[in-house]
């Protein structure tokens, strides 16, 4: 396929060009389907016995301890910076206590869901391929499916489930840190009032923008586990192999993160705000 | 023949992978219970496909593989997982679980399908077999990456028989490693057998001499048919010019 592409730019006909689109969406299709089936494969496992509570509670410990700190960390400053570049612009127009309900709504919006997904894809999704995929080309894998173990259920169900847990937590863990550094930077360093500050965040921010920060850091983590384990599930090609699927989680899941995230955006806007316009 | 029990059963088994290379071409094939029945051919014959159709994980294009009367594509995933405690696999890379110290990756087996045990009696399991198969209590708490090839089998093995399976399959045991881990591991699976009456063992082996020590049956495949199956003299007996040219090696070296 790269190949291909490759010969494209050296010789540009818009025949050659149609086909090489057409092939790549094929692709894209055809590796949807499996992931969906995949994803589907595992889910039917959920209920069956024995429901794998220690392996859920480790995948959680794993995903957010990995995270955690740089989470903490990256929300600080994102939150204190975003307060700083909106000052200049508020002050304009002589409203810079709006600078609370700015940061507040933006990170529970979208930089805490999307910031977070990101962080967590990078670590703990790739964790997730690396693992699978070495598990899959020593013969591990093979060697539970034959002891009877499902590996799909003890190994790919787990990491999903986690992922949909730990990431709204993560994401909300970050719209609060993050406020906290908008909030004293504003108060401290800009000389804001604190109670107008908390006023106007109470004023403009409400539940449904605490729904929608977990219900996209849910489907994000539905993403990057769902991608992270699939791609480390089917490794083939040994060491080299599991490079290049860990690599593939990584732009894959964050691809889709920021593209499904104007889609949800757009959705949520239209059930739990006041219809897309 | 007749009278005796079939452990493994295959009938006119095809498969073909993407829609055109055709891996096994009809396999037919009866695996007596309790014996040792190696399997040998040129690499890429497909005998790793057929072990895999043997334990269901893969399924066949047509024809029928049944495992003690059972037919197999009559199971759905969760009986097919079940089925699968009947059997032990040793597999090349003895595929431990390296985040499992030598002792857990033993246990792990037990503690998934005998539930109602308690830990400590797990472990007392977990550590018989390892004594079993040669592995002193030093090495219980070892991690697969401090573990020198043969030692791997060993812990491999011991986790294969760890749930007292009734097929025990090996896939090219001592492939990669030195004449004298070669014969201790080829010792082992002759005693893993002997320990339990009705233990049938099937062997893939690229070891030719070894092979005929070791097999009560062989069977060959070739181009994803089986070219003969029978006793050992059989082989050596077989005026067909390409079986003469496969076991020449081993009349020189043996008889
Ligand atoms: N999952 C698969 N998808 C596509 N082709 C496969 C797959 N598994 C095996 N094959 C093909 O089937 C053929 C037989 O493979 P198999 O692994 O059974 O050989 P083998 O007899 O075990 O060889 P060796 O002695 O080298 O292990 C090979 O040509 C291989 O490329
Ligand atoms: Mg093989």
């Amino acid at each position: 396929m790269i190949q291909k592409l490759e010969k494209v730019t050296s010789v540009v006909s818009l025949p050659k060009l149609i086909e090489n689109f057409g092939a790549l969406i094929l692709f894209a299709f055809n590796e949807t389907g499996r992931v969906a089936m995949f994803f589907t494969s595992t889910m039917r496992w959920v209920v069956q016995r024995p429901f794998r509570f220690k392996e859920i509670i480790i995948q959680i410990e794993f995903i957010g301890n990995q995270s955690l700190f740089i989470i903490l960390l990256s929300s600080l400053f994102t939150g204190m910076v975003f307060a700083l570049q909106t000052y200049s612009g508020f002050k304009m127009v002589n409203a810079q206590v709006l600078i609370g309900p700015s940061v507040a709504l933006a990170l529970m919006r979208e930089l805490s869901p999307v910031l977070s997904a990101l962080i967590v894809t990078g670590r703990a999704g790739a964790a997730m391929t690396a693992q699978l995929g070495t598990m899959r080309v020593t013969e591990q894998i093979d060697a539970l499916d034959v002891m009877g173990v499902n590996p799909k259920q003890y190994l790919v169900m787990p990491r999903i489930i986690a992922s949909v847990i730990v990431m709204p937590l993560l994401a909300s863990v970050s719209a609060f840190i993050g406020n906290v550094g908008a909030y004293f930077l504003a108060t401290r360093l800009l000389l804001i009032d604190g109670a107008v500050y908390m006023a106007k965040v109470n004023m403009f921010a409400r539940p449904r923008d605490v729904a929608q920060c977990i219900i996209k850091a849910a489907f994000f983590g539905l993403i990057f586990s769902v991608i992270g384990t699939y791609k480390g599930f089917n490794c083939e090609n040994g060491a080299r192999g599991v490079g290049k699927a860990t690599n593939e989680t990584v732009v894959v899941s964050s691809i889709l993160i920021l593209v499904s995230d104007y889609f949800l955006s757009a959705i949520i806007r239209m059930f739990l705000y006041e219809g897309f316009r | 023949m007749s009278a005796q029990e079939i452990a493994v059963e295959l009938k006119s088994v095809r498969k073909k992978f993407d829609g055109e290379h055709e891996v096994l071409k009809g396999i037919d094939l009866e695996i007596p219970k309790g014996k040792i029945t190696v399997i040998i051919g040129f690499s890429g014959a497909g005998k790793s496909v057929m072990f895999k159709h043997i334990l269901g994980l893969m399924r066949p294009d047509s024809g029928s593989i049944k495992v003690f009367g059972q037919d197999l594509s009559e199971l759905n995933d969760v009986a097919l997982n079940n089925m699968r405690k009947k059997f032990g696999m040793l597999f090349q890379s003895a595929a431990l679980f390296d985040d499992m110290t030598t002792i857990e990756n033993v246990c792990f087996p037990i503690a998934e399908f005998k539930r109602h045990l308690k830990p400590s009696e797990i472990q007392d399991i977990a550590a018989e077999k390892l004594k079993m198969v040669g592995l002193g209590s030093e090495h219980f708490n070892k991690y697969p990456a401090a573990l020198s090839g043969g030692m791997k089998k060993r812990v491999g093995l011991a986790r294969a028989i760890a749930l007292d399976p009734d097929i025990l399959l090996y896939d090219e045991p001592t492939t990669g490693l030195d004449p004298i881990i070669t014969e201790i591991v080829d010792n082992l699976i002759m005693d893993t057998h002997k320990l339990r009456a009705g233990l049938t063992s099937i062997i893939i082996s690229h070891d030719l001499p070894a092979a005929f020590r070791l097999a009560d049956e062989i069977a060959m495949l070739d181009a994803g048919l089986i070219k003969l199956f029978g006793e050992p003299k059989v082989f050596l007996e077989s005026s067909d010019p390409f079986i003469q040219k496969f076991v020449s090696k081993v009349k020189v070296n043996n008889v």
